[in-house]
């Protein structure tokens, strides 16, 4: 047993021993080779800096000063010590190869991809001027830039940052004025001028530039060097020799800048005129003397400098190489140059169109210099100071019985009056009135829908950011007959608007004669008051269509380049619309029936031009206004006593109503040709026959009265139709509706659903927008059913 | 090496000049000679080890020369005469003496010399060629050791030259790499600032040769030793032994590279210490306690522990040699210390057994204890006396521990070796 049991501890003991042994040799060659605590010999150690990194860039342009001033210190301060703890061959001085060296390293880290970061240092550097290295004296230059320039670039930074679209920033009062332009091109001069004289061509700079673009963005990365291209000429055009013409020279064109703001500072004023910004009255002998000297100051930067043509050749290439149609407008609009500027052709645009812009500028702030002579505001709003003066245009344009809540007569109105006067002055001066004057209107409609339209700018950014673009020519656009349309009812408002004493009698037998064939534009009253009215109105216009928008609460809803409203909102919204700016109109139709009246025509007006959707684009609702506008205005130039009722007189030679006749005949003519309403040969057939067939004449006078063709009977006889009581814009606009769309009115009569129509006029049936949406409960009576003859 | 060189030249003369003066009477001279080959654990191949330690002794003359050799890339050596020291008997006590030459002034007053483990050995300078048994150095002066009664002295002592702590070297080249000895302590190897991670390249700045060897030294103790305490209470002021470097550094990008180029200054601020030692005798372990005290950061000071016994006889058929064995510990307190230090809680135990009349086993363990710098390092050496004066060596070295440990940057150094040692 004994010996049993030795014999099992013997074999125990030697599985332990031998199961030790076996693990201890584990154990054994981690200790052995220094394992047991840790892998191996140790790795030498990595010195970890943990530099204190300044706050973000951007806080240097925070309105907070003190915390930008710190910002900028901690970043010079920051940088500074990059250069002590940098050793390159210089001392004090990184070349361009250490800098692509730290760069590479990352040290330096201007992208995620190395090449693309080295790209962009050098990018920097060369538009700097620093091209082949940088001093610790050069990034102290560049530091006290910084500071001296920081207000400005605050300024401009925070207003990028701001929720206002861009544009309108030049134009808010307390927006960016001359002052901060001059600032900002006189700071950015001044960086150009620290660096080195380089040169580089639009194809070097844009290999310098793209790699700052994504080349998620193919476009832009492609219209790079073009678009380098198109600025380098406008460059050369501003600053002519100073610059080279082909090159980017950054030196030169700080230079140039500088020159530029310091040549033009004492012009000042007239810039801060233009942007509203200025006092005329408190400043009036700044801008007196400004404006004194503004052609003088514009020819002398002109003369002794070679200024080369700016070619519009760049502007299509630009569009070329974005993919995106050239600038329709732009283009249409260089055609005229020859005329308005002898020295330019359509493909040069020569400088001296700044001596006529500035002319402008300067006829602009002289006309409101005379006008306001004896006026007074001190104001810092001083264009809603009243008027009370006399300023021949625009007493004649302005009436006070229509849009009184968005216009008055103030000095805001005289203001745009004025400009409108020196633009009418420079055309009539270019142009020859009785040859060209039917061209005059495509001009200035040109010129607006050069400033209105959006199309291309909106292009341009879409196809840089490789979004939809609207690819259509506008050439080629209903979108474009319309606004042609809208021209040529603009024009008939400039010949009627104006309150021309008179001769607007004159005008009226001339509107008479006329002669219109089919798609004929019918010219307009080429003079001084009949362009400053088409300006004006179109202004007008503008703003009614703001005011809805915002006072209505319409929705829009924006599509590319284009603005969409709902089409029914419209004709909801369309009671308040007409009693808050036309209340003639509106009162005369909620005595008639407001549906079958202004319910009728203005569904007419607003007709879709896009069947298939309920929405319009927000320049159709002009039509509204216009519309209205026309009406008033065609009631205040036949209406004679201005009793607000149309007579048969005979009294003086002026018949009233013959007036109306007469107008409404054009007006008509002219919405078939714009085809706002749709063109009917035996309309047109009726309205030559209303003119000129005197019995016909006779009835039509006696249905405006009636405001309906139907039932004339014998009052269409004279000496009945003679002495038939007046007509009204009411009974007018009656009329009109039964002539535009008699079953639409014959539903409304019958008190039943009319035909289908676009979305919105189901409103004008069964009195759906009387009982709904006027603002003012309807007057019981309703004249039409009523035989009171 | 240079510094060595001078050094060694300085106190050979020293010691040549030492045995004119001395008188040969009583003279004894001993040599122990060791030759090895060892097989560390991070190489292939084989490194010789030379070390020869040559004490020459007589009444008013003590001198030892220590030579120290080890082959191959990583190699170093040094000539080291340490101490040497010629005595001038103020009178026939001879407990009164000035001595000139190279020592620890507590060498003459301690029952045992002042040893690195030790709270003041820690911090003296000492020489670490051999890295794994550091020996501490003595200053090159004079000294006095004046009686002050039956159990108590002054001891004095002053030195014009100093010598800084003699270690591994780290072999700085011209293109600022590094080429070091096997226990040099690496500096860190590259730079990471803003995400990025260079090398780095050192270039040594030193003051003059002379500006650093020739400062002032000044020691002071007041020892008591009777039957049952030893005791001495010290203070001193003296270069700190060991370099702080101070750096400067910069970034230099050439030819599509960047580095960081460091500028070392290596600097010996002077130092003032105070410190105290009490050895009870009595008892068992006859325990040393022993405190220092740096005068100008009090945050920096340092504690040991030490106890002697004699070693376990587990033969009984052995013949008992006189064989001291020793444990202890080391430690700093307070403030925390950039690098890693043999006093990070050190534990230590020395102990040599006779297992045999001829063979003798003897081991050594060290241990660092404090938190995140855990290591050890664990001797074992079997030594056969084959003949009287002659004996046949067999050792293993292990070292382990985590990276920044004192032992852990020497960890992949384990070795085992071969040797012969002559003693006559």
């Amino acid at each position: 047993m004994g010996v049993v049991v030795r014999s099992a501890v013997k074999k125990l003991g030697i599985l332990i021993i031998l199961g030790l042994t076996l693990q201890g040799c584990g154990i054994a060659r981690n200790i052995w080779d220094g394992s047991l605590m840790g892998a191996g010999a140790p790795k030498r150690k990595t010195v970890v800096i943990d530099g204190s990194s300044p706050p973000a860039f951007e806080t240097i342009f925070s309105k907070n000063d003190a915390d930008a001033l710190n910002t900028l210190d901690a970043w010079k301060s920051n940088i500074k010590d990059s250069f002590n703890q940098i050793q390159g061959k210089k001392s004090a001085y990184l070349s361009s190869d250490e800098i692509e060296t730290l760069v590479r390293y990352g040290f330096v880290k201007l992208d995620d991809n190395t090449e693309r970061s080295v790209a962009r240092a050098k990018c920097i550097l060369t538009l700097l001027g620093f091209r082949n290295g940088i001093s610790a004296d050069n990034v102290d230059a560049l530091f006290d830039w910084l500071k001296t320039n920081r207000p400005q670039l605050r300024d401009f930074y925070q207003a990028f940052l701001a929720d206002k679209p861009k544009l309108e920033l030049l134009f808010d009062q307390d927006g960016i004025n001359s002052q901060d332009l001059i600032a900002l091109l006189r700071a950015f001069g001044s960086l150009f001028e620290l660096g080195g004289n380089e040169a580089l061509t639009p194809t070097e700079m844009a290999d310098l530039l793209r790699p700052w673009v994504p080349d998620e963005y193919p476009h832009a990365k492609n219209s790079i060097e073009s678009g380098l291209s198109l600025t380098i000429g406008v460059i050369s055009s501003l600053c002519g020799d100073r610059v080279d013409s082909t090159h980017w020279n950054g030196k030169k064109i700080g230079t140039c800048f500088a020159e530029l703001t310091e040549h033009f500072k004492p012009t000042a004023p007239v810039f801060d005129f233009l942007f509203g910004r200025l006092n005329p009255f408190t400043q009036k002998n700044e801008l007196n003397e400004a404006n004194a000297r503004l052609i003088r100051d514009i020819k002398s930067w002109l003369d002794g400098h070679h200024h080369p043509a700016f070619q519009t050749v760049l502007v299509s290439d630009f569009s070329k190489k974005l993919d995106i149609p050239p600038p329709y407008n732009f283009f249409k609009l260089a055609e005229w140059l020859p005329t308005l500027n002898k020295a330019s052709t359509p493909a040069k645009l020569d400088p001296t169109l700044f001596i006529d812009l500035g002319g402008i500028i300067s006829n602009w702030a002289l006309n409101f210099q005379t006008a306001t002579a004896k006026e007074n505001c001190s104001l810092y709003n001083w264009r809603k100071c009243d008027f009370k003066g006399d300023y021949d245009a625009a007493d004649q344009l302005y009436s006070d019985e229509y849009a009184t809540l968005i216009r008055s007569k103030n000095l805001d109105y005289i203001y745009k009056i004025s400009l409108y006067d020196a633009a009418a002055k420079f055309l009539l001066s270019k142009l020859d009135s009785e040859r060209e004057g039917h061209q005059v209107q495509a001009l200035v409609t040109l010129v607006i829908r050069l400033l209105d339209s959006n199309a291309y700018i909106y292009n341009v950014v879409n196809r840089a950011l490789e979004k939809p673009v609207d690819p259509s020519s506008i050439e080629d656009s209903t979108k474009n007959i319309r606004r042609e349309g809208l021209a040529e009812l603009a024009a008939f408002a400039a010949d009627i608007v104006p309150e021309r004493g008179k001769d607007h009698q004159g005008m009226i037998r001339r509107l008479a004669r006329t002669a219109v064939g089919e798609g004929e534009t019918i010219p307009y009253t080429v003079d001084r008051l009949g362009i400053i009215a088409f300006l004006s109105i179109y202004d007008l216009i503008t703003n009614l269509r703001e005011d809805y928008l915002k006072k209505y609460d319409l929705p829009v809803q924006v599509e590319g380049p284009n603005d969409y409203v709902k089409r029914k909102m419209i004709m909801e919204a369309l009671p308040k619309m007409l009693n808050d700016h036309f209340p003639d109109i509106y009162q005369q139709c909620v005595a008639w029936g407001f549906e079958r009246t202004c319910g009728v025509a203005y569904t007419v007006l607003l007709d879709s031009p896009d069947k298939g959707r309920d929405d319009l684009q927000t320049y159709e609702i002009d039509f509204l206004s216009l519309a209205s506008i026309l009406i008033e205005s065609m009631m205040n130039r036949c209406d004679q006593n201005g009793d607000g009722v149309l007579e048969s007189q005979l009294k003086f030679g002026f018949d009233e109503k013959s007036c109306m006749i007469n107008l409404a005949r054009n007006l008509v003519i002219r919405l078939m040709n714009a085809n706002i309403v749709k063109p009917d040969p035996k309309t047109k057939r009726l309205m030559d026959w209303v003119q000129k067939i005197g019995p016909v004449r006779w009835a039509g006078k006696v249905a405006l009265r009636k405001g309906t063709i139907r039932g004339l009977g014998i009052q269409y006889l004279p000496p009945f139709s003679l002495v038939s009581r007046g007509a009204t814009i009411g009974s007018v606009l009656s009329l009109a509706a039964e002539l535009m769309d008699s079953d639409k009115v014959k539903a409304i009569e019958a008190g039943v659903e009319g035909p289908p129509g676009d979305p919105g006029d189901e409103l004008i049936y069964l009195g759906r927008l009387t009982e709904r949406y006027l603002p003012t409960p309807p007057i019981s009576e309703v004249y039409y059913l009523e035989d009171e003859d | 090496m240079f510094l060595g060189i001078r050094g060694g030249v300085t106190v050979l003369l020293t010691y040549t000049l030492a045995l004119i003066l001395a008188r040969p009477s009583n003279a004894a001279i001993e040599d122990d000679l060791q030759l090895e080959v060892f097989k560390y654990a991070s190489e292939r191949a084989p490194t010789f080890y030379l070390s020869n330690s040559t004490p020459y002794y007589s009444n008013e003359f003590l001198g030892q020369m220590n030579l120290y050799f080890e082959s191959g890339a990583k190699g170093a050596w040094s000539v080291d005469p340490d101490p040497v020291r010629v005595h001038l008997f103020l009178d026939d006590t001879k407990r009164n003496f000035f001595w000139i030459g190279r020592e620890h002034p507590l060498n003459l007053t301690r029952t045992q010399p002042v040893e690195p483990t030790s709270a003041l050995g820690n911090i003296w300078a000492q020489n670490q060629l051999d890295a794994l048994n550091p020996r501490v150095s003595g200053w090159i002066g004079l000294g006095l050791l004046k009686s002050l009664g039956h159990t108590d002295h002054l001891n004095i002592a002053y030195s014009p030259f100093f010598i800084p702590t003699f270690g591994p070297s780290l072999g700085f080249t011209n293109s600022g790499e590094i080429n070091p000895s096997r226990y040099a302590r690496l500096p860190p190897a590259s730079v990471e600032t803003g995400g990025v991670t260079v090398p780095i390249r050192y270039e040594l700045h030193t003051d003059q040769i002379s500006k650093i060897v020739l400062q002032n030294q000044f020691f002071a103790a007041i020892t008591h030793d009777d039957d049952t305490i030893n005791s001495d209470i010290y203070a001193y002021t003296s270069p700190r032994p060991n370099p702080v470097p101070l750096t400067n550094a910069k970034l230099v990008p050439a030819n599509g590279q960047v580095t960081a180029n460091v500028q070392i200054d290596a600097q010996f601020p002077r130092e003032d210490w105070a410190g105290a030692r009490l050895q009870y005798k009595p008892l068992v372990f006859q325990p040393a306690l022993e405190f220092t005290q740096n005068l100008k950061q009090y945050d920096n000071h340092y504690v040991s522990f030490t106890g002697y016994f004699d070693s376990p006889q587990l033969n009984p058929f052995v013949v008992k040699r006189t064989t001291r064995a020793s444990f202890g510990m080391l430690t700093h307190f307070g403030a925390n210390l950039t690098d890693s230090d043999l006093s990070d809680f050190l534990v230590f135990v020395k102990l040599p057994i006779e297992l045999t009349n001829e063979l003798t086993w003897r081991t050594l363990l060290e241990l660092t204890l404090l938190t995140q710098r855990q290591s050890g390092y664990w001797l074992n050496e079997l030594e056969y006396a084959i003949s009287k004066g002659f004996s046949v060596l067999f050792a293993v070295r292990v070292l382990s521990g985590v990276d920044n440990s004192y032992f852990g940057d020497w960890r992949a150094e384990g070795s085992y070796s071969l040797g012969m040692k002559w003693v006559w």
